[in-house]
């Protein structure tokens, strides 16, 4: 026992003195960032109406070329071209800003926790985007700078906000100070889309072509011919799922608003209340419920739906699923036929919905940690503005990745595809500014014109820009979750009886904390709206 | 006078220790790297627990971040859930430290009985399953209990005129299948410490016992396992140090994440792996793992004191 507890107070000291040790390291830490708060002070009160100019010019005399790095997500990890493609972004920022630009890509599955470790520690990360982080938890956890800090984006990222629908920018706004940014992409989605395999409805001698409104990609009708439909395919294909259900299609399907992008206290009439109401007890997801049980009982859903998580795309390109549910938007004909491999006809039953956390999903940030603010802000500009830095980011190199079509398209470089390519960014819609870069091969080249035109016709929710901080209820959603995670697969893939299964779950969400969760909810959204004005 | 002579007797204690030490150091310098490791990774991370107390903000830093109190605890106790999880962690882990136990010994005692060559290749294939990884496991188990295409619905239940089961949404079942699995596992593993002490007994005492005329089942009884307790009870002394965790793997993995399972497969890992996954919250993942390991600590110092008030010798200290 004695020797057990000098084995104890040694460790204790030892710990101790590590102590010891951080504290001093967090000490010089804090001491360094007020430094650089200093510095940026000092350049944003002399710097006057061409400050941008100056900047650069200053970085070139003092011919010694700051680092900016640049981190976001995709789907495969670092790149096999990454350092070539840096290399052509150097060359052209250095000339031009006076800035070396270093590219961080992390794989989706890594990038939350990578990048929570890189801007926790010393490790240097200028920009980066928030997705799967999540941008309010970024915000709350210090890692997001005010970008209108000394009229920061104003001096050097004017033409950001030139590019860019000032509805959007304000979007990004919480608490009144704007954080971050969006990108250019589909903001809104056409509710209630079904994508059908080509070939299927060929055979059951369903005649889709005629049904297209001219010019259109999309088909549009009502949900009872979608279920006549599968019953027609179900007859034909005995052997083969009709519908592949998957998680998201509750909040693509229904009208509802997810506040703050959790289904825990929701606008049900999102065009004209501001009221938080339950979803779970709604005669809409009652509705939802029913039909997917009526598919479920017909044998149209797997019997092991529940289990297997792969992608309904997946499914159907490997055939065995003829249809599934999609959110609908502008190019998605060409986006779902690529994906399944098969030519798709889409259905859409519902309006396009823009979500009030649509635009601030996504946003880029710089982190408050950075050295130089300035250049930061400077190389974002540039990637919101500049083609040819779009076109690199996007797309790669000209004549090794891709090279220009005779119409004006971009389409893969000889001997190119997708699977050999060195630098195939599949992740366009994250980009700061994919709609002043080139246009693929299969898409319409005003495709981004229509995109945008898509964005500003669709329902808005009254509540667009606000996104909610829930950290002071995090206990009441992680056991909502739990409860969210026990019944409502069972209920939206249709395994479980509506009227019972709902009850269920309802009484427990109600015993988890629901009320506390909505009321918190509904207090920010009064307080946002009292300070956006919003009736 | 006397103070002299203590002086030059403490002296001479300290040279002994001195070259006592001496002597080792080629020892000390081979434990180094060990040492190293051990001080990098368990012990050099240790001030960071210091989160579990703390609302973490990345411009302030771990030490500069403001106190949160115990607030980061709260949704380990404050739920519903609460009491399930605990449960369900504790009751697995008595039923694996009973089961595997018992399995493990008997495995060992039977392994121990066979010839060499036989016995190799029976080893080898039960430990096979511990070395394949969790994930794999999982579809080996859905082979079998696959809604649709499963070995049992198919194969077993269907010859026999019986309705398939719905395995993933049937919670009375689950119960037993992860123990069953967990056996299945583990069992390779668990039985290698004792197999490797039983070889070690001095084969003396079972010759003079069968020439008592003592049958297999008395040697078993009288002989191998009272020389097995001390193995018996350090094994269980670690086992109960981690009996508020967890095989994340097991409990995760094997039932498919099926949500209508969770009340009879959730632990305190899957749940706060699921709580915060969605949350990314590293405080409130900090304030986990430190309560796991102090109650850890805690079981083991008190189950320690249990064995040495009944058996002062086989306490572990």
């Amino acid at each position: 026992m004695k020797k057990f507890l000098a084995v104890l107070l040694s460790l204790v000291i030892v710990i101790g003195l590590l102590t010891g040790c951080g504290k001093k390291g967090s000490d010089s830490g804090t001491a360094s960032n007020d430094q650089t708060a200093d510095t940026s002070e000092d350049s944003a009160s002399k710097e006057e109406a061409d400050a941008a100019a100056k900047a650069i010019a200053d970085r070139k005399a003092g011919g010694e070329y700051p680092t900016v790095v640049m981190a976001f997500m995709n789907w495969s990890g670092s790149p096999a071209g990454l350092e070539r493609i840096q290399g052509l972004i150097n060359d052209y920022t250095e000339e031009k800003l006076g800035i070396s630009v270093e590219l961080e890509i992390l794989d989706f599955a890594s990038y939350s926790q990578g990048m929570t470790l890189m801007l926790s520690s010393d490790e240097q990360v200028d920009i980066f985007n928030a997705v799967s982080l999540g941008y309010t938890s970024s915000i709350n956890k210090g890692y997001c700078l005010d970008l209108e800090e000394d009229e920061l984006i104003q001096t050097y990222g004017a033409g950001i906000l030139d590019t860019m629908d000032d509805a959007y920018v304000q979007a990004c706004r919480v608490g009144g100070v704007l954080y971050g940014l969006p990108q250019q992409r589909d903001m809104a989605i056409g509710l209630g889309g079904f994508a059908i395999g080509a070939e299927y409805l060929d055979a059951i001698e369903y005649d889709y072509a005629s049904l297209y409104k001219e010019g259109d990609e999309i088909i549009y009708t009502d949900i009872d011919t979608i279920s006549g439909i599968y019953a027609q395919l179900h007859a034909a294909y005995p052997d083969l799922y009709v519908y592949a259900p998957q998680e998201p299609t509750l909040g693509q399907f229904l009208k509802f608003d997810a506040l703050g992008g959790d289904n825990f206290g929701v606008l049900l009439d999102p065009e004209n209340s501001l009221v938080v109401e339950d979803l779970w007890g709604s005669d809409l997801f009652k509705s939802f419920c029913e039909l997917m049980y009526q598919w479920n009982r017909a044998g149209y859903i797997s019997k092991d739906a529940l289990t297997d998580d792969t992608s309904a795309t997946s499914q159907a390109k490997a055939g065995t699923v003829m249809s599934y549910a999609t959110a609908t938007k502008p190019g998605i004909r060409a986006q779902e036929t690529g994906l399944c491999g098969r030519d798709m006809v889409i259905f859409q039953t519902g309006e396009d919905f823009l979500k009030s956390s649509a635009v601030a999903t996504m946003p880029w940030c710089v982190n408050s940690g950075t050295e130089d603010p300035v250049a930061a802000m400077q190389v974002l500009n540039a990637f919101y503005t500049d083609t040819y830095l779009s076109d690199l980011l996007c797309w790669g190199e000209e004549g090794v990745e891709y090279r220009k079509t005779e119409d004006g398209h971009f389409t893969f470089a000889d001997g190119i595809t997708a699977e050999n390519s060195e630098y195939y960014n599949n992740v366009n819609w994250l980009m700061p500014n994919q709609f002043i870069a080139g246009i693929w091969e299969g898409n319409d080249l005003n495709i981004w014109e229509r995109m945008a035109a898509f964005n500003n016709d669709s329902v808005k929710s009254k509540a667009l820009g606000f996104s909610f901080d829930n950290s002071s209820v995090a206990t009441e959603y992680s056991v909502l979750m739990n409860v969210y995670s026990e019944y409502a697969f069972q209920l939206m893939y249709g395994f479980k009886e509506p009227a019972a299964g709902i009850q269920e779950m309802v009484d427990k969400l109600e015993t988890a904390g629901l009320n506390t969760y909505m009321e918190a909810k509904q207090a920010a959204l009064d307080e946002w709206a009292e300070i956006n004005g919003v009736k | 006078m006397s103070n002299t002579v203590t002086a030059a007797g403490t002296m001479e204690k300290r040279k002994k220790r001195l070259t006592q030490f001496k002597k080792c150091i080629p020892l000390y310098f081979m434990a180094l790297p060990g040492i190293a490791y051990l001080f990098i990774n368990n012990y050099m991370p240790l001030p960071g627990l210091v989160l579990a107390f703390k609302k973490f903000n990345a411009r302030k830093g771990i030490f500069g971040s403001d106190w949160a109190g115990l607030s980061n605890f709260k949704y380990l106790f404050a739920t519903q859930d609460a009491w399930i999880i605990t449960r369900n962690t504790i009751l697995y882990n008595i039923a694996f430290i009973v089961l595997n136990t018992v399995s493990a010994i008997a495995v060992a005692v039977i392994l121990a009985e066979l010839t060499s060559k036989v016995k190799k290749f029976y080893q080898s294939a039960i430990l096979l399953p511990f070395l394949v990884s969790a994930v794999i496991i999982s579809y080996l188990v859905f082979a079998f209990l696959s809604t649709e295409n499963g070995f049992i619905n198919n194969s077993i239940l269907k010859p026999l005129g019986i309705e398939g089961i719905s395995w993933y949404t049937e919670k009375k079942y689950w119960p037993f299948i992860l123990v069953l699995v967990n056996t299945w596992k583990t069992i390779g593993y668990n039985c290698i410490i004792y197999l490797s002490t039983i070889v070690g007994f001095d084969k003396g005492y079972y010759e003079s016992a069968s020439i008592d005329g003592a049958s297999k089942w008395q040697q078993i009884k009288k002989i191998t396992i009272p020389l097995l307790k001390p193995t018996i009870i350090m094994l269980v002394l670690m086992y109960i140090g981690r009996i508020f965790y967890s095989d994340f793997g097991l409990f995760y993995q094997v039932p498919q994440n099926s949500g209508a399972l969770y009340s009879v497969t959730n632990t305190i890992d899957t749940y706060v792996y699921r709580g915060l996954l969605e949350l990314g919250d590293i405080t409130m993942s900090s304030a986990a793992g430190l309560y796991q390991s102090v109650v850890g600590f805690i079981l083991v110092l008190s189950a320690n004191l249990v064995v040495r008030k009944l058996d002062k010798e086989n306490a572990l200290f």
